[in-house]
């Protein structure tokens, strides 16, 4: 009886139509490479963009809120309080003039791979049956130049206010 | 020709396309066709053929018809749902092999054609369970197998064992699909040069299919001596990238501190084995590929 019942849950369809389906997400490469040249926000819109392919924005909501919150919270410490002078002059000191962009960078590659994680069967399940996927560069630059254009406007709205 | 002629026909036909030996097929076919044209079996049979042969458009044509004058007609049913399968119609087939299942509940072959549906459509955790399912009713059924080692390949990519692999090994070792398969597990072991080996003695399995030459091809290209400077990249994908980048970043900046003559040939070293990393295997691709 159970056994019936679990197969008849087993027999109920998922694709009910098109739009309902999962499409195969833009590669690690490209999710990758929008997070080392785009920062934190662009890797977070790599993220989501790739969350709507496959059908669980939802799902995935919450995470992909803790990636842009990460960044907005450390851009506040950074920039607006007193343990961030510390820490921007540490940073300085350690790694260079570019010290608080490299902190940003590393930031963004945490997040994708935090990302990764989130989508690694579907990534893994794209590569191993070679499901066709979206031209990354096309995704790539949308998502990059939203980060970072977002990233800008807040460093603007964080340094002047 | 009878009735009893054409039955032989269809009888044979369907040896032929097991073996897949299509043009044979094709010649028998042919004038059992031309004397019977409205003969539902020996159209089915010529839909399968031309589903074999690549023709989908064809095949449906054929399909429909007979679908058309018996819609019960259990393999019309299913060769329907391997090409709305292969036009990537997914919601078409999986309505289709529903219907299928709902017929004949125990058929594991089904079961494992719904798994693989659900597995293009990234619905993994149900396409591991209906290849459960349909193993309960056939343990050695190749196409939930298949489904079970690829899901098995997914979950744990690093493992040395998985099971699904193991059993089709057993009940079909000598399948250009199992030994694909053996390819695909020896590539995520790391082990390029042994995937190269096999992918070669399936080309010369079958020459003619062209994605078993392509990937012996990539294998070939994989397995190159110039690549082996890469391998940690290849095996660790991005992640490695980015310790990379991390090391050259810090590295420099350490060494900078300390002799700044060390730290411009770090510079060097890591700037040249990223540009050898980014130049060299889209290169190697050409050249082996001409």
């Amino acid at each position: 009886m159970s056994s019936d019942s679990s197969r008849d849950e087993l027999l109920q369809p998922v694709l009910r139509d098109t739009s309902s389906i999962s499409a195969a997400p833009y590669s690690v490469q490209a999710l990758f490479l929008t997070a080392f040249f785009g920062g934190p926000l662009a890797a977070v819109a790599m993220l989501a963009t790739n969350s709507y392919r496959l059908r669980r924005a939802y799902k995935d909501l919450p995470m992909l809120l803790l990636g842009a919150a990460i960044f907005l919270v450390s851009a506040w410490i950074i920039y607006r309080t007193g343990a961030g002078v510390v820490l921007r002059d540490w940073l300085t000191q350690t790694l260079g003039q570019r010290g608080i962009q490299l902190f940003f960078r590393l930031e963004a590659l945490a997040i994708a791979g935090g990302g990764y994680l989130l989508h690694r069967q579907e990534q893994r399940t794209s590569d191993l049956l070679g499901l066709k996927r979206p031209n990354g560069w096309i995704g790539g630059l949308a998502c990059l130049a939203l980060g970072i254009v977002l990233q800008v406007l807040i460093a603007v709205l964080l340094t002047a206010a | 020709m009878d009735a009893t002629d054409s039955n032989e026909v269809m009888t044979q036909v369907g040896a032929l396309l097991e073996r897949r030996r299509l043009d044979q097929a094709r010649a028998l076919l042919k004038p059992a066709l031309e004397n019977q044209p409205d003969h539902l079996g020996l159209v089915l049979q010529s839909a399968w053929l031309e589903f074999l042969d690549d023709s989908p458009g064809v095949a449906m044509q054929s399909v429909r018809h007979v679908l058309a004058a018996e819609p019960q007609n259990a393999s019309a049913r299913f060769l329907y749902f391997r090409l709305v399968t292969e036009l990537e119609n997914y919601a078409e087939a999986e309505r289709a092999i529903i219907g299928l299942l709902g017929d004949f509940p125990e058929e594991a072959q089904y079961y494992g054609c719904y798994a693989d549906v659900m597995l293009r459509t990234l619905h993994f955790d149900k396409a591991l369970r209906l290849a459960r399912e349909g193993l309960r009713y056939d343990p050695d059924d190749i196409a939930c197998l298949t489904t079970q080692t690829l899901c098995e390949f997914i979950a744990h990519p690093t493992s040395r064992s998985n099971q699904g692999l193991q059993r089709l090994m057993v009940q079909d070792p000598q399948s250009t699909h199992t030994i694909r398969l053996v390819v695909v597990a020896l590539v995520q072991g790391g082990d390029y040069s042994g995937a190269r080996r096999l992918s070669q003695e399936l080309v010369r399995h079958d020459p003619k299919s062209e994605s078993i030459v392509e990937l012996a091809r990539t294998l070939r290209i994989e397995d190159h001596w110039s690549m082996l400077p890469l391998w940690p990249l290849r095996r660790y994908g991005w992640g490695a990238s980015a310790i990379l980048w991390l090391a050259g970043v810090l590295g420099t900046r350490a060494l900078s501190d300390v002799n700044p003559t060390v730290a411009a040939v770090y510079v060097t070293a890591f700037l040249i084995y990223v540009v050898y990393s980014w130049v060299w295997p889209p290169l190697l691709r050409r050249l082996v590929g001409t």
